[in-house]
């Protein structure tokens, strides 16, 4: 098991944003966390990232208690793809997409030839290798969002969690970037766990493994798209009507509303 | 399809390099503005008896020519000191300057403008007028306690920042500005309730090197070693952090214990500065910024050349504090406040339209 | 923003003026008992106390005094007129005549039809003055940086020199308010109270006497102060006659502080050029911080401190002459920091500190 959640819980005042949830990511896995705003799937992604402690309950990542982890060591197993996080306008994309090198360097250690190869590798892998002479200040959310996606390829890190990775994009970006982070996910061959918070109930059911769908701070479904994404299950929790249908091609369920 | 990624390799994203060539130059630039620093002077001396009398200092030279004992004791033991303190501080102004921005995320934040010089003054203020014997030979508690006032005002600063739970510019600023004024208006109450007879102890308070020392070099200069070394062992960190704190964290950075390790030993370094030169505002704020505008935010990069660029024009500014009005002196602060504060409206027009969060 | 710049300065500020022209000491200082109290300096000249070492500190064997070549012949009017030992003063009696007439500093008249009964005189100098002159009892209010005479322990402190509760002056209902530096004067003036602020006698020593000939005026103490007045002319007199045959006395240089110091149009500047001693600062306009370089390259050979500490420990004067011998003058009284009746006994013990066989 790559990660082990148990039973956890975290409150943020008195509310309960997650409520006892247990789950398990197997090596291999591209999960989609899935729910109507507030269900706690950026939460989630905040503890298993290590960025918020649970209130109570064990995170098991690699069989060891997340909360015994150095910064360091996550970082090296786990890297985060955050929902628009404030960038320093005036840092160019190379050195950027080069922090993603932190993890592996010692404190006195610079970067060395094979450290910008890798960085090099993941900003062609997004395609931004055209950015290499601008600065954060000066791209748009999607080159953005991509950035950001090279500087946690550039981590290296078995463990990929993205939050909202296709939010502020057009739809023919956001396809692009889901492709791309099944690439990667697949470049890994098999070991790596890939999770992503996202709202786009149809992009993940054509590009997750596995889906699990929050309600209030829990998991109200686990399985794959096909099981999680029935007719019943969204009506119920997302409270409007819809229709399902099967894509001709994917064979994955799509949603109509 | 190999030849094409490896021309693209190189195009793309070449490895780091450390700036040698340019801290290379910045030290012989350093090194021009010294001669001109000894060499120029309210008194004149020729330039080539400048020469003998450090060729004579560096036992090159017996001295055969008959140099005048004043020429030798303005040279050696007024303008050389002078030019060597006035080198120390810029370069610790301008080191500790460029952390407290990386580290607070503000381009704006001097030691001097956010309180931390005032801080430290009122530390080396309460040591001077506390009767307290502070010089034992080469080791002297002026630094320490400056450092102790300057660490209390940065403590604060900060925790106004961050407790105010805005992380807009002026925040900061303002909070420096409120402990500033609180440590200075201590340290005239402190002064107006002195023995007379200690007040011109205290006049170093204006800021300048009208007394500078080789005694202060000596005494300043571990503090300001261990301080830069800290510094910029941490300058590749620096760069992380100027990501959102849980982002840095993401990448593997402690951040709670770099902000601690960086904010002491900028503190050190500009306690050390303040401790025999007074308060001396903006260097921190020009030298860091020029060097940004022409290579960059890279800390590595930023850090050593901001301290070189700070030395630079402190020696140039105290050349000018000292000859514009000969015989008489003016305040260094007062040039480099001249200097300052134009480009401190500069750089907050500049930066205006974003907030922190876009440094 | 530059707030704090600008306090640094006037802490500079305060210090400069606070070592130069007003009385020191938040503490009070005790009165000397050598000093003469509220009467004015006995006429009697160079009979004060040698408060200083017995042994010269400088001495003329080091110090060069140029004489003059043809200078045995003084002019005879002036010897005859204020010979050193002027037993009785001759002056005429004079008669208070109110309403009088007074030009203040900017020029214009302020007219005291009856002498004030109420004063409160912001400046060591007019307190001094007014006592020595009998009339202390009219003072109703001053700083608390005036120590002198003894009396002043009982007179109510508005403040220090720089800080004025002008609440409390109005509230004391005066009916004159003296000061010594314009700041508060158009506030004051503004709430109604007779403000006086008479001209700088920085640019010439000898208006102090006309000073006292005004306080004489405004209070019709007018005989007493005529008498302090013609004292002290006559004394500055002596002294010039007795340097007269000289051409010039040693260089000097006065540092009050962080090697700020005397220039041209100051008080210390006017008693240097009385004394013939040569100012190094002679190009320096009022108060400047002198460059050190400057201070070696022009090598003084006296210098005044009252700090000399200071200047001991920095290794750059080692090599001037005062310092390798020690023998920086540190004054041991405030009495040319204050411009009143005892600065003449302060005139007197620089002048026979420096040229000590001159005078007896």
């Amino acid at each position: 098991m790559v990660i082990d959640l148990q039973n956890i819980s975290f409150k943020y005042g008195s509310v309960n944003v997650i409520q006892e949830i247990t789950a398990h990511f197997n090596p291999g896995e591209l999960v989609s966390l899935v729910g109507p705003n507030g269900a706690g799937k950026t939460t989630l992604l905040k503890l298993i990232s290590g960025t918020l402690k649970p209130s109570s309950g064990k995170i098991y990542i690699y069989d060891q208690l997340s909360h015994n982890l150095t910064n360091k060591k996550r970082a090296v197993w786990i890297s985060m793809v955050p929902q628009n996080p404030k960038l320093p306008d005036e840092i160019s994309i190379p050195d950027f997409v080069m922090l993603g090198r932190n993890p592996h360097l010692g404190l006195l250690q610079w970067e060395s030839k094979k450290d910008f190869r890798i960085a090099h590798k993941s900003m062609s892998l997004t395609e931004i290798d055209y950015l290499s002479k601008r600065k954060l200040g000066e791209i748009s959310g999607g080159e953005r969002q991509r950035a950001m996606l090279a500087l946690a390829i550039t981590q290296e890190s078995p463990i990929m969690l993205l939050d909202e990775p296709t939010s502020n994009l057009d739809i023919s970006h956001q396809i692009k970037i889901i492709k791309l982070i099944r690439k990667i996910h697949e470049q890994k061959s098999g070991f790596g766990v890939t999770i992503l918070a996202i709202h786009d109930l149809n992009i993940a059911a054509q590009f997750s493994d596995r889906i699990l769908l929050f309600s209030k701070g829990s998991i109200a479904a686990d399985g794959t798209p096909k099981e999680v994404l029935t007719k019943n299950n969204i009506e119920s929790i997302y409270g409007s009507e819809v229709t399902i249908i099967t894509h001709p091609e994917h064979g994955t369920p799509v949603i109509i509303s | 399809m190999k030849s094409t990624t490896n021309t693209n390799d190189q195009d793309l994203v070449l490895p780091y390099k450390y700036p040698w060539n340019k801290i290379t130059i910045g030290i012989i630039i350093i090194f021009i503005c010294a001669v001109i620093g000894v060499a120029v002077g309210s008194v004149y001396i020729p330039v080539t008896s400048v020469l003998l009398i450090l060729l004579s200092k560096l036992n090159l030279f017996n001295g055969s020519i008959e140099l005048t004992p004043a020429w030798h004791t303005i040279i050696w033991n007024i303008r050389f000191p002078r030019v060597v303190l006035a080198l120390l501080v810029g370069a610790s102004l301008g080191i500790s300057g460029a952390t407290y921005q990386g580290l607070f995320k503000n381009p704006l934040a001097d030691p001097y403008l956010i309180g931390v010089a005032s801080g430290a003054s009122l530390g080396a203020t309460i040591i001077f007028l506390s009767g307290i014997p502070f010089t034992y030979g080469y080791f002297s508690l002026l630094p320490i306690a400056s450092f102790c006032g300057g660490i209390v005002a940065v403590f604060i600063a900060y925790l106004i920042s961050i407790k105010s739970n805005n992380t807009h510019l002026s925040t900061l600023l303002l909070a420096g500005l409120a402990i500033g004024a609180f440590a200075t208006a201590i340290t005239g109450i402190l002064m107006l309730r002195s023995d007379p007879d200690l007040r011109p102890l205290l006049s170093w308070l204006m800021g300048g090197f009208i007394r500078a020392q080789w005694s202060h070099s000596i005494l300043i200069m571990p503090y300001i070693i261990i301080g830069v070394s800290f510094i910029l062992g941490y300058s590749r960190i620096l760069n992380t952090m100027q990501l959102e704190e849980y982002y840095a964290e993401s990448l593997g950075v402690n951040t709670e214990k770099t902000k601690r390790i960086l904010i002491v030993s900028a503190t050190l370094v500009t306690a050390a500065a303040v401790s025999f030169s007074g308060l001396i505002g903006f260097v921190g704020l020009i030298a860091p910024h020029i060097i940004r505008l022409l290579w960059g935010t890279d800390y590595r990069t930023l850090l050593p050349l901001s301290g070189l660029m700070g030395a630079a024009f402190l020696i140039l500014a105290d050349l000018a504090a000292r000859t514009i009005v000969s015989p008489i002196e003016l305040p260094v602060g007062i040039i480099t406040a001249l200097v300052g504060s134009p480009f401190f409206v500069y750089v907050l027009l500049k930066t205006k339209g974003s907030t922190v969060d876009g440094y | 923003m530059f707030q704090p710049i600008l306090f640094t300065i006037s802490i500079a500020f305060v210090l400069m003026i606070g070592m130069a022209s007003c009385s020191e000491g938040s503490s009070p200082k005790q009165p000397d008992p050598a000093a003469p109290s509220s009467t004015p300096a006995p006429i009697k000249t160079y009979t004060h106390k040698q408060i200083l070492p017995s042994t010269p500190i400088a001495t003329l064997t080091t110090l060069p005094i140029t004489k003059k070549k043809q200078s045995q012949n003084f002019p005879k009017d002036r010897i005859v007129k204020y010979s050193s030992t002027p037993s009785p003063l001759t002056y005429e009696k004079l008669t208070s005549q109110f309403p009088v007439t007074i030009i203040a500093r900017d020029g214009n008249e302020i007219v005291f039809n009856k002498a004030p009964e109420r004063i409160i005189a912001y400046d060591a100098a007019a307190v001094e003055t007014i006592f020595a002159i009998g009339q202390g009892h009219r003072i109703i209010g001053t700083h608390s940086w005036v120590s002198y005479p003894v009396e002043v322990e009982n007179i109510e402190k508005i403040g220090d020199a720089f800080n004025m509760n002008i609440e409390r002056i109005l509230d004391l209902d005066p009916d004159l308010v003296f000061l010594f530096y314009p700041t508060f004067k158009e506030e004051l003036e503004k709430a109604g109270l007779k403000v006086l602020l008479l001209e700088s006698i920085d640019d010439d020593l000898m208006k102090m006497a006309n000073t006292f000939r005004t306080w004489g005026q405004i209070t019709g103490a007018v005989n007493k102060a005529e008498i302090l007045a013609k004292n002290f002319e006559a004394r500055i007199v002596e002294i010039q006659l007795i340097l007269d045959p000289y051409h010039s006395g040693p260089s000097i240089f006065q540092d009050v502080g962080d090697l700020w110091t005397p220039g041209n149009n100051t008080l210390m500047g006017n008693v240097f050029q009385l004394l013939k001693l040569k100012n190094i600062a002679h190009d320096v306009d009022n108060y400047g911080q002198l460059s050190p370089e400057i201070i070696i390259d022009r090598n003084p050979q006296i210098i005044i401190s009252s700090t000399p500490d200071l200047l001991y420990q920095n290794p750059a004067f080692n090599k001037l002459l005062p310092i390798k011998n020690k023998s920086i003058f540190k004054p041991n009284n405030d009495y040319l920091g204050i411009s009143g009746p005892r600065f003449i006994l302060g005139l007197e013990e620089l002048a026979n500190e420096f040229y000590p066989g001159l005078f007896k």
